[in-house]
């Protein structure tokens, strides 16, 4: 389930359509981690994070008009910070190999170690685009549509990521070489 | 939204699920108040104004289509119902394009970057009213749009590497 649903009372989204400072404290500090989270987590970089903390939320208050309701606040929220995420990839001039897609059977994860600092470090050595793509698919909930339209590629790309960064994961969590891991980076 | 169940990545889901959520450093709580603009009381002069603006521009516009005859209503020709794929399969073309310019020499100024990320900040505007609501009445003018968007940006990048080509042995 994905971090950001959360969902909240509709007086606050009426609150802040008026510039009411209690209601964006509360959207605020409702949803303050979870999009620090996606960013830290697509972007890689705490400063980045934080300045997209700001961004988006700025972007909330400045588009709270045109939010019809017509999805939960939370998924507008999260597709405001995946754009903002991405568009500073973009900017980063990460480029996206085009490689032949791999088969989508991913290795059996079956007795790979797990454990939370293992996991978080060897994110940190993925490519930002597999990363992102394994992030948006795993914890957000995405499907590889979604991922495509976002990142503006065909749902194959999307697939591609996934399988491959899956299985680099799977390697940095049983080799335990961080010196042969740096090459995903 | 959900995914279906894979058991391959299943156990690698749940347990990125489980990280704990990062916080940040600090608060953009305190800049983003300084942001918030209440919205301006009622009043009648406000209304007044716009009903008088009206009025001017009815008038105007009377004025015009009783002076100057119509020009003709040109239509540009239809190729098929639903355009939306070839206008995707465009900016998927654009998306190439930009990745084949050399981004060490692309963006040679200040401004030229300044004006890039201001195309940039465009097209994440127009791919979020598209990721809102991907099939609605304006998805077709919003997807010609971003194909506008993207030639500028392309554009803008290939003269940016253009116009420093000693760059491009850094």
């Amino acid at each position: 389930m994905s971090t950001f649903s959360i969902e909240i009372d509709a007086h606050w989204i009426n609150g802040l359509r008026q510039g009411d400072a209690a209601a964006l404290e509360a959207i605020y500090h409702t949803f303050e981690r979870p999009v620090f989270n996606l960013a830290w987590r697509i972007l890689g970089d705490r400063d980045e994070a934080q300045e997209l903390l700001h961004d988006a939320m700025l972007q909330v208050i400045d588009k709270i008009g045109q939010y019809r309701q017509q999805a939960p606040f939370w998924a507008w929220l999260r597709q405001i910070c995946v754009n903002q995420a991405l568009m500073r990839l973009r900017r980063q001039r990460l480029e996206y190999r085009d490689e032949p897609p791999e088969p989508e059977a991913s290795p059996d994860w079956a007795g790979v170690p797990l454990e939370a600092g293992d996991l978080e470090a060897a994110l940190t050595r993925l490519r930002p685009v597999t990363r992102s793509v394994i992030w948006l698919y795993c914890v957000e909930g995405y499907t590889h549509e979604e991922i495509a339209r976002a990142f503006g590629r065909t749902i194959s790309f999307s697939k591609t990521q996934l399988a491959r960064g899956t299985s680099q994961l799977r390697t940095l969590l049983c080799t335990d070489t961080p010196q042969g891991a740096s090459a995903y980076a | 939204m959900l995914n279906l169940p894979c058991p391959t990545t299943d156990s690698l889901a749940r347990a990125l699920q489980r990280l704990p959520l990062t916080a940040p450093q600090r608060s953009a709580l305190p800049a983003l108040l300084t942001h918030l603009r209440p919205a301006p009381p009622q009043s009648r002069a406000p209304f007044f104004y716009a009903a008088a603006a009206c009025a001017l521009l009815a008038t105007l516009l009377g004025w015009v289509y009783t002076h100057k005859p119509l020009p003709p209503v040109v239509t540009p020709p239809t190729t098929t119902d639903n355009p939306i794929p070839e206008l995707i399969a465009d900016n998927q073309l654009y998306e190439a394009e930009l990745r084949q310019i050399d981004h060490r020499v692309a963006d040679q100024s200040a401004q030229s970057a300044l004006s890039s990320a201001e195309v940039e900040d465009l097209i994440g505007m127009l791919d979020l009213q598209l990721s809102v609501d991907p099939h609605s009445s304006d998805a077709q003018a919003l997807w010609r749009k971003r194909v506008q968007l993207m030639q500028e940006l392309a554009a803008l990048r290939a003269r940016g590497a253009q116009a420093r080509p000693h760059l491009a042995f850094l």
